[in-house]
């Protein structure tokens, strides 16, 4: 209904009259004035109007047109694009202007930066397609996911390698008596430095000491030694026979390596000390089962000296051994082989 | 075959055992030393009147004593740790405090059948024997408590006693006479009415312990006080076979009035038997099976328990036995199927065209992991 008037409105315009007469060519209108003016008999003799027959477009179809441009009938003009102007202003982006091997990387990218395309010169790809072998990963350029993963590309080799030559003025030489590896230090200190972009500086894990110290090298006594093993608990580790003390309690690095060398200080001089109550000790406390003393031992020398009146080629001699098996097989986890290695032993011991 | 099969059951009567050759055929060492009739690999044939006499229906694990009842026989591999409890029982002497042995290995791998071989061996050998199905009975199937006598806070437990008896009573027919020999120490006051006089036959303490439940976990004690005498003076030799030793040491369901659980030591019956692993009496031998079923719980599915004699008896019950040799009891070898293979195909046990067939001896071996019980769990149903 609205198109219906609108084109009605149109035929009365005269900017309708010059568009048709445009479309139609200077012809169309004379021929119309022509019948206007009743110079061409538009009309038969019956005085019906004369209408044109319509067999095709007064113009070269598109088919046409493509086939003459095929077969190189006609030549056609390649128009430029229209903001070509606009385009030819625009700089392209620098990664395809720069030469990879004259150019120095560390100029171009100097410090961390997040990823820029434009700049970067490496045919990258990242995101998840579902299908990647039919299509691979988004390009780099527009890529979102690049840009929030954190890059290295001021780290290259070449770039750590410079730095490294800029500072090394400043380095002192590393200390002789460090380099032979025999040399272990009886303490050794550990702590972590943080640095990272941001408006603070600090870290709150900066101020965690650990302490690890190297017990045989403190030289206790063995009463000592068990004292100081009850007190260290569970910071000392029996195999590597080494204690190690976390301290974080301080707000800075040096207040808890102080205070971890005032734990030291203390739990050495607490295990030199012997109460009266320590004497009370009984077998059942000590921290490990000996075969000194022990009912086995008096049970075993008994069974031999009975053995030997039997006529049993007992070994006395391989008590000594049976007993070092006898306190290992008993205060480590017992396993299959430990067993089997007790049966050995006792058969040998008894003679069997 | 048959004709000579006779002559070889007519002597193997004299002795009471038979071995059966890989083959099936059955053949007996002519040695007149029993004791070394013991040889690794051989299928050794216990007769079945002996097999009733020691209880092996009640004292073998189900499946075997099954086996027993369908096949009409009880014949076992003789394996290691047998050839090892025998030579070790060979150097008993009444000089040689007792030698404890402890058979300890995992689920299925022949310590109960092991223990009954030995049983079956001190019988051949003419020992005493104290035979104790599962210790675990003591501290768990107390069927009825009461508080002792004798010595105050113990707690009696008689019908396990009178099992006890009459198991000991059953087990030993064959040296009863040698048994009614033996005579009393010491004068037995059981009640005010009941006693035994210094002198008497101990079978009778077993007889009052019988007839008297209420006096049956002091005759125990009586007992074997008086079995570890006579071995000292050596007038005879004791075997102490316990299975489940470890139990023992374990958890018991024994209530007190006070409603707390007894420990394992207020049970007069385990202390009994604790005393008889204690090595101050000579010429015996005590032979004890560790078994993990004391510390394992079948609900609970993720823990896997150690079967290692130390976990088992615990610190206490370990430094008790102590020292004591440690026997393991493994799973078979390719040759010990075999064997077994061999004597299931015989007895038309292993019925079945596939499992009598050399794919099928294969896959039984495989599937069975080696392990004995499976191993005839599986040649049960093929």
């Amino acid at each position: 209904m609205h198109r219906l008037r609108l084109i009605s409105t149109r035929g009365k315009s005269t900017l309708a009259e010059k568009l048709k007469s445009a479309a139609g060519g200077a012809d169309y209108g004379k021929s119309k004035q022509n019948f206007a003016s009743g110079s061409i008999t538009a009309k038969d003799e019956r005085g019906a109007d004369f209408r044109e027959l319509y067999v095709m477009p007064k113009r070269k179809l598109r088919g046409q047109t493509q086939l003459e441009q095929a077969t190189g009938r006609a030549e056609y003009k390649t128009r430029s694009r229209f903001d070509i102007a606009d385009r030819l202003a625009e700089r392209p982006p620098r990664s395809e202007e720069m030469d990879p091997e004259k150019q120095k990387w560390s100029d171009v990218w100097p410090a961390a930066r997040t990823f820029a395309s434009s700049v970067v010169p490496l045919p990258v790809r990242m995101g998840s397609r579902p299908n990647v072998e039919k299509r691979a990963p988004f390009k780099k350029e527009g890529n979102l996911e690049l840009v929030k993963i954190p890059n290295f590309l001021h780290l290259t080799p070449a770039a750590i390698k410079m730095h490294c030559d800029a500072i090394k003025k400043f380095c002192t030489p590393y200390p002789p008596e460090l380099l032979s590896k025999s040399t272990t230090l009886p303490i050794q200190v550990q702590y972590s430095t943080y640095i990272h972009q941001g408006t603070n500086i600090r870290d709150i894990r900066s101020r965690v000491v650990t302490m690890i110290v190297d017990v045989e090298s403190l030289k206790l006594g063995d009463v000592a030694m068990e004292k100081f093993i009850r007190l260290a608990g569970d910071r000392f580790d029996e195999k590597s026979r080494e204690l190690t003390i976390v301290t974080d309690r301080c707000h800075t690095r040096k207040q808890n390596l102080d205070y971890a060398y005032y734990l030291l200080t203390v739990l050495y001089h607490e295990a030199n000390k012997v109460e009266q109550w320590a004497e009370l000790k009984e077998r059942s406390d000590n921290l490990k089962v000996e075969f000194e003393g022990s009912s086995t031992k008096t049970k075993l020398t008994e069974l031999i000296e009975k053995a030997k009146t039997a006529g049993l080629a007992t070994d006395e001699k391989s008590i000594d051994e049976f007993g070092k098996m006898w306190k290992e097989y008993r205060n480590t986890e017992e396993t299959v082989e430990t067993t089997r290695e007790y049966g050995r032993q006792m058969r040998k011991l008894l003679g069997i | 075959m048959k004709s000579s099969g006779r002559v070889i059951w007519s002597v193997s009567q004299t002795v009471g055992c038979r071995r059966i050759g890989i083959v099936g055929s059955r053949h007996l060492s002519t040695e007149p030393n029993i004791q070394k009739n013991v040889e690794v690999g051989t299928l050794q044939e216990i007769q079945m009147s002996v097999a009733k006499q020691l209880n092996m229906k009640n004292h073998l694990p189900s499946p075997m004593s099954k086996q027993m009842e369908t096949l009409g026989e009880l014949v076992t591999l003789i394996r290691d740790p047998m050839v090892e409890i025998a030579s070790c029982m060979r150097v008993i002497d009444k000089k040689l405090p007792t030698l404890r042995l402890v058979l300890w290995g995992p689920f299925g791998t022949g310590k109960t059948v092991t223990l009954n071989q030995a049983v079956h061996h001190a019988y051949n050998n003419n020992w005493a024997i104290v035979h104790l199905r599962s210790a675990m009975e003591l501290t768990r199937r107390v069927k009825e408590i009461e508080m002792s006598s004798f010595v105050s806070g113990r707690i009696n437990d008689p019908s396990n006693a009178v099992s006890i008896l009459q198991n000991f009573k059953q087990q030993n027919q064959h040296i009863w006479k040698l048994l009614g020999d033996l005579l009393t120490e010491k004068d037995y006051e059981w009640s005010k009415s009941e006693r035994t006089m210094q002198g008497k036959p101990i079978t009778e303490i077993i007889e009052m312990g019988i007839t008297a439940p209420y006096l049956a976990s002091d005759c125990v004690g009586a007992l074997f006080r008086e079995l570890r005498r006579h071995a000292k003076d050596d007038k005879l030799k004791v075997l102490v076979a316990v299975d489940d030793a470890n139990s023992l040491w374990g958890k018991t369901l024994v209530k007190r009035a006070d409603r707390t659980y007894a420990s394992p030591s207020d049970l007069t019956l385990v202390v009994h038997f604790r005393r008889l692993f204690a090595n101050d009496w000579t010429n015996g031998c005590v032979l004890m099976v560790a078994d993990k079923k004391e510390v394992s719980d079948a609900r609970n599915e993720l823990r896997v328990s150690r079967y290692t004699p130390l976990e088992l008896f615990g610190e206490e019950g370990f430094e008790y036995v102590e020292p004591f040799v440690p026997i393991e009891t493994t799973n078979y070898s390719e040759s010990e199927t075999d064997k077994i293979y061999k004597y299931y195909v015989n007895k038309n046990w292993l019925a079945s065209k596939a499992a009598r067939s050399e794919e099928g001896r294969k896959q039984l071996m495989h599937l069975s992991a080696f392990n004995p019980y499976y191993y005839e769990r599986l040649c049960a149903f093929n």
